[in-house]
Formats: structure tokens, sequence, C-alpha cells
């Protein structure tokens, strides 16, 4: 593949692609380890189940037929142990905090979290009178992207998990 | 029945002539706490009455001024079909009454929930503990004078007039989480040191695939064998009855879709029939409005059913089915989508009215859908309900027998499915479901006992093909008798000013997962309901679980749960 390859540089695909060169049809070719690294984990992101409220639905219609999350490699994991992302679908409340926090914390690093929806957000619809409603998971643990929507359809969390994929391409897993 | 009649069975077992309340719906008595207990089992086994089902139990805070609660309990005598209500009304603190859990099961969760949310002490119930919020959390939230605590473990609880007291955690800053924390806002009901040797605790849940959401079950294991289930809810309340109490009545529709979020039409039905019945608007809007409402609720009842039976399947290791059911969800949801603009929660229902007709060719394209989905039924029967690896997992298993399904508050497909064929949809033929022809299918015990997991999924298969009856039927009166005109205004009777008169009302639907209802109490004054209670099918539903899940194996508890088709925004609402 030459450099006049249609895919420039600045374009998404390219940049998920960890090879910058390849020499002829030797087969070979030179990349950054961080590149590879970062392109192997973003290819196979496993999320973990969490489903705890409407957009748990949408989540379920993402990762069946109709929008087929598998395509980008995921597939759901029912334990934290196993998971990349937590996608945290649904309103979080205070007794369902530091369970959240619990499993965030069995999850393997590198971790990440999609906060899907608004109440995941920032409370969403039961911001005012919600006495038992935590405004926003990113109070009890760091999110990574956040999808907005009550409840995102299942385009706009698709596009949250491309959003994350190109967090993790700039990332440097060796050491900077 | 007639009043009369009743009445004097009511004053017999009172002892003393009792009032009947002015402006409530249905009748209302008025009785003391020293009756209460005896007038219910009176009436409970009295052969003209025969009040054999507690529906639902609400409480009201009359305010600190009039230092008094009611408490509200909804009766229904299913062979006479006849509702009626009892109200109490007892001292706002220190006051106690005596529990109804000895006669009717579904009480004890009622109970449970009245003193979480109101402190209201219940003499000899079996096991008075919150339900719905933490054990550790203070006060009780629906008092009328409730302040929120500062502090929730090492969170601050932010309100409207405190926003954004906590900062957003970043990933260098450390956790302080502590497990002890965890334990204390839901502590175990078993102890470990109490336990037998053969014995051990098994914690299911909140999070965990097959409990459909954030149930969590404590189950007391013997090897593979469960002795005993105890549920643990919660985890998404949402304050729903709060929210009702500060907002205006047509702004409380959004929180009703998200309810039963995956049958968000149903609701809507219910609760702007309820309303509208307060405002006098029954029976007075436009068939038009009434079929498009039958026809959106039924296509999403359909769509409630696919989700059950697709992660039913799930739960007990079928995958194509949920992949199936899924797709054709979607050409559910497409439709509505193009009618109302949001795939899920609609707010497509307006009290007296619709947000908008129907679009144009929109019945041609549920034609299409019908004609689309029938042979589809036959396939899902034959990957599924009669698979025989299905039937042998599900047959015979989580028998729930008719009498304690009534005495247990059940409805719906779970009631139905125990053998009663009692469907609000007949029964009080709301709507235009009284001008509808479609059967109501019950359990038939065919592959087992009646009443099993069997039974209850088979109903489901059955409802949906109802369901796609009553869908022709509707597109057929709106092609025809009332078809779209250019002068049709679906929101013409959608009143400026939603202020019903001062009453209390209860208002009952068949929703997919049984029999939803409303509560209201209006003072006239206001545009705001001083208490809507939602009685929710899910919750009673739950509430049978330990007593079906006695004796089984650890893999059927999965299959019951699955069966009993609970969605956990309802149940904690």
């Amino acid at each position: 593949m030459g450099t006049d390859h249609p895919l420039s540089s600045g374009d998404r695909l390219w940049a998920e692609k960890p090879y910058k060169e390849s020499f002829g049809n030797a087969g070979i070719v030179i990349s950054k380890a961080d590149d590879l690294l970062n392109w192997s984990r973003l290819s196979s992101l496993f999320p973990m189940t969490f489903g705890l409220a409407c957009c748990a639905i949408e989540f379920m219609s993402t990762g069946t037929t109709p929008y087929d999350m598998d395509r980008f490699g995921m597939a759901p994991r029912a334990t934290p142990r196993q998971a990349d992302v937590m996608i945290v679908a649904g309103t979080v409340t205070f007794k369902m905090a530091d369970r959240i926090r619990r499993l965030y914390e069995q999850m393997a690093e590198p971790r990440y979290v999609i906060s899907m929806g608004s109440c995941s957000n920032c409370g969403g619809p039961y911001w005012q009178h919600g006495y038992h409603v935590l405004k926003g998971v990113d109070k009890i643990i760091p999110v990574d992207v956040y999808v907005p929507g009550c409840p995102p359809r299942p385009e706009a969390l698709i596009d949250g998990i491309l959003k994350l994929r190109e967090k993790i391409t700039g990332e440097h897993i060796l050491g900077s | 029945m007639t009043t009369d009649q009743f009445l004097s069975v009511a004053n017999h077992y009172a002892g003393h002539p009792l009032t009947v309340k002015n402006h409530a719906h249905p009748l209302t008595l008025e009785i003391t706490p020293e009756n209460l207990f005896a007038l219910t089992e009176g009436l409970m086994k009295d052969p003209e009455v025969y009040a054999d089902q507690l529906i639902s139990v609400s409480a009201v805070d009359l305010g600190p001024v009039a230092g008094e609660m009611e408490v509200i309990y909804h009766f229904n005598s299913i062979t006479k079909g006849f509702p009626f209500v009892l109200s109490v009304k007892v001292p706002r603190d220190g006051a106690e009454l005596p529990s109804l859990a000895p006669l009717f099961q579904s009480a004890n969760w009622y109970e449970r929930e009245i003193f979480d949310l109101f402190g209201l002490g219940f003499d000899k119930h079996p096991d008075l503990r919150r339900i719905l919020m933490p054990s550790d959390w203070i006060g009780h939230p629906l008092r009328k004078d409730y302040q929120v605590q500062e502090r929730y473990h090492d969170l601050k609880v932010e309100s409207e007039s405190n926003p954004n007291l906590n900062p957003p955690v970043s990933k260098e800053s450390s956790f302080s989480f502590d497990p002890d924390k965890l334990f204390k806002s839901e502590p175990a009901v078993f102890d470990p040191a109490g336990l037998r040797v053969e014995e051990m605790v098994i914690n299911l849940g909140p999070q965990h695939p097959s409990t459909h959401g954030v149930l969590r079950l404590e189950v007391l294991m013997d090897g593979e064998v469960v002795r005993q289930v105890v549920p643990h809810i919660g985890y998404l309340h949402r304050c729903f009855e709060k929210h009702a109490e500060n907002l205006p009545y047509n702004q409380i529709i959004p929180f009703v879709d998200r309810l039963d979020y995956v049958a968000s039409m149903n609701g809507e039905h219910a609760y702007v029939l309820g309303v509208e019945k307060m405002l006098g608007l029954e029976g007075a809007l436009p068939k038009r409005i009434e079929y498009i409402r039958v026809l959106v609720a039924e296509m999403n009842r359909i769509a409630s059913h696919f989700i059950a039976l697709g992660t039913y399947g799930l739960d007990l290791g079928a995958f194509t089915p949920m992949f199936w059911l899924m797709q054709d969800r979607e050409h559910i949801l497409r439709m509505l989508e193009w009618l109302s603009g949001s795939r899920m929660l609609y707010n497509y229902m307006w009290i007296g009215g619709l947000y908008y007709d129907l679009p144009i060719g929109f019945e041609d394209r549920v034609s299409e859908f019908i004609t689309y989905l029938n042979p589809k039924l036959d396939e899902l029967d034959t990957i599924l309900t009669d698979n025989s690896i299905f039937v042998g997992r599900t047959a015979n298993v989580g028998v729930l027998p008719l009498a304690t399904a009534i005495n247990g508050g059940a409805s719906g497909p779970v009631l139905r499915g125990s053998g009663l064929r009692y469907d609000l949809r007949k029964v009080d033929a709301y709507s235009v479901y009284g001008e509808l022809d479609f059967n109501v299918p019950v359990g038939e015990g065919k592959m087992g006992t009646l009443g099993d997991c069997w039974d209850r999924t088979w109903v489901r298969v059955q409802e949906i093909r109802e369901s796609l009856r009553i869908i022709e039927q509707c597109i057929v009166k709106l092609k025809g008798d009332h078809r779209r005109t250019r002068e049709f205004d679906p929101q013409a009777l959608v009143p400026g000013k939603i202020r019903p008169t001062q009453q209390e009302m209860y208002f009952r639907a068949e929703a997919p997962k049984g029999e939803l209802g409303f509560y209201f109490r209006a003072d006239g004054k206001t545009d705001v309901p001083n208490r809507c209670k939602v009685r929710s099918c899910s919750f009673s539903n739950l509430s049978l679980l330990p007593e079906i899940s006695r004796g089984v194996l650890l893999a059927d508890l999965i299959a019951i749960v699955g069966s009993l088709d609970v969605v956990m925004g309802e149940v904690d609402r």
C-alpha cells in the first residue's frame, strides 16, 4: 500500500489503523508498538452488560440484530473482570451508586466508561425532584464519553463507541 | 351486587353504620383503625361480597397542620365484579395500623412501601423493613414536610437550589471505597452465623443479566436447591410519586412513560384515561382518537411481549429468539417513531387528545406489518414455545396456584397463566375495547401443571395474536367509519388548564404486565395532583416470587423470574 492510498491520514479509519508504511509484497508492516496495541484494544472493546433502566433496552437493541454491535468487535460480558468498557445505561440511584463504584473497581485496567443517556449524564428528567437519584454517574466514576438523549438512539450509542475508539487511538500505553 | 347490598354487609361487620366518602371513586368507606382488620376479614370471607383481592394500598399525608395520615385500601371482588375502597385516618406520628398481611399476601410489600415512604408502622407485620429506599436513609420522602438529608455516605445530595455539590471524579483521583457502606445500604437478611452446615447464601444481582434490570435476590441454598428467596428492590427508585406531586397533570405523562419503559403507550393510555375521567371527559372524545389510542397501545403491547419472550429465551439459553424478536420489534418501534418522533418513550397521548393524527400511510404500513408478522408467530412457536428444550425447562416449573395468585395480587399474564379468564379490557371495557372482538387466552396446563412458567409464556404468545386481531379491527375502523378528515383536530379537546374538581379516583387498565392503576387525589384548587400513586403490576407480580420458588433448583429460579416478566422501572417507580 503506497502513500497515495485513498484514505488520507486525516481520515478516522486511517487513524484507527496501526500501520504507517508497508513495503511491497514482502508482508512487512512498520508501526509503533503503541499504535498496534491501541488498535487491537479498540477493535475488541468488551462492554459489561450493565442495564439500569430504559437506556438498557436501547443498549439491547444496539447489541442485537437491528444494529449489531458485534461488528465493532464488541461482545457483552456479564462480569466486570472480563470487560473493558462499562456502558452505564440508565438512572443511577444512591442505592445503586456504591455498587456501580464497586463494579468499576473490579474491572481490569485500562478501563473506560460510557455514560449513556441524560440520567447518567446529569440526572436527566429526575433532576429536580429526584431525591434518590444521583445527578450524574461522573460523581462516582470517571466518564470517558457522554452520550446525550433520553434514551439515546442506538446510532447515538454507536457514535459514542466510535468516539471512545478515537480516544483510545491517541493513548500511550507503554509510557510516554 | 348493588351499593346498598354492599353497605348493609359492611355495616354488619363494622357493627355500626359506616360513612360513604363523597367525591370518591370507586365506592369508599371511612372506617376506624380498630375496625380495619375485623371488617376486612369479614368482607373477605362473606359469601355475598367475597373481596378476594387487595389491589393496592396507598397513603396520603394530610400535612403537619392536620396532623393526620390517610391510608387507603383498594379491594376488588373478582367473582362479584365489585371494587371498593376502605379509608382509614391515623395520626401522623407514632400510630400503628394492624397489618393485613395475615389475610392478603399482597399486603406484605404494600405495607412495607408505606412504612418506607411515610413512616407508618404496621402491627404484626411479618417483615417490616424499608423496601425502596436504602436502609440507612433518613426520613420518609413522601411526607409533605420532608427535607432531604444533606449527605448520603460520602456523596452530597444535590437539589434544585444546590446543584453541582459533588465535583466529577477523574481517573487520577483516588477512590474512597468502603465496602462496609455498601452492605449498610441494604443489609443481608440471612445471617451467615445462623446457617446450618449444608446451607449457603448466594447473592444474585443487582447487576446480573438474567434479573431483567436491577433486581437483587438473596437466595438461601441447600446444595442446588433453593430454600428461600428474598428479593431486594429499590435500586431504580426514581421518585415518580414525588414528581407527580410537584408537576401539573400534563407534565407527568413523560414520567409515566418511564415507569414501564418497554410499554410506554399502555402506561400513557391508563394515565390519560384516568385524568380524563376526573375531568368528566370520559366518552366525550371523538371515536377516532380512541381507536388510534387502542391501536398504538396494542402495538406497544406486542413490542413489550417481544422483549419478554426474547429475554426469557436468553435466560434459558436460547439465543436465536432474542435476535428474531428484536428485529421484529424494530418494525414496531420505527412505526411508532414515525407517529410520535420517539423510539421508546413517546409522550404521544395527551389528556383530552393526541399529540398528532396518524401520519398519512400509517394504516397501510400497519396492515403490511400484520401480514408479515402472522407467519412469524408460527416460527416463534416452533423455535421457542414448542421447542422441547424450552418445554423441558419451563413445564412444571414455578407453579403458581390460582388461589395464591389472586391472594397475592397477581394480574395480567401471570394471573391468566394460572387459569383465570380475567382481563380488564373485558371486565371494565374501558376506551373502545367493548366494541372490539378479541379473546382472552388463559393457561390450560398443556405441557405440565396449570400455572407453570410455560403457561405464562404461552399466554403471552397468544396475546400477541389477539393484539394483532385488535389492530386489524382498529385499522378497518380508522379507514372506514372514523377515517381521516381535513377537519379532524386531535388536540381540539385538550383542556387549556387541567384542574379536576376535588375528588379521589382510582383508575385501572390492562398493561402488558397486568393491572396498571393510578390513584389520584385532586384538591380542586391547583392543576397539580395532591397525590398520585401507581399501582404497579410488576411490583405485585414480583412479590409472589418467594412463594413460588421454594424448593426449586437454582437454574429454575432464573426461569421463574423471567416468566414473571418484571420491569424494574415499574417495580421501583
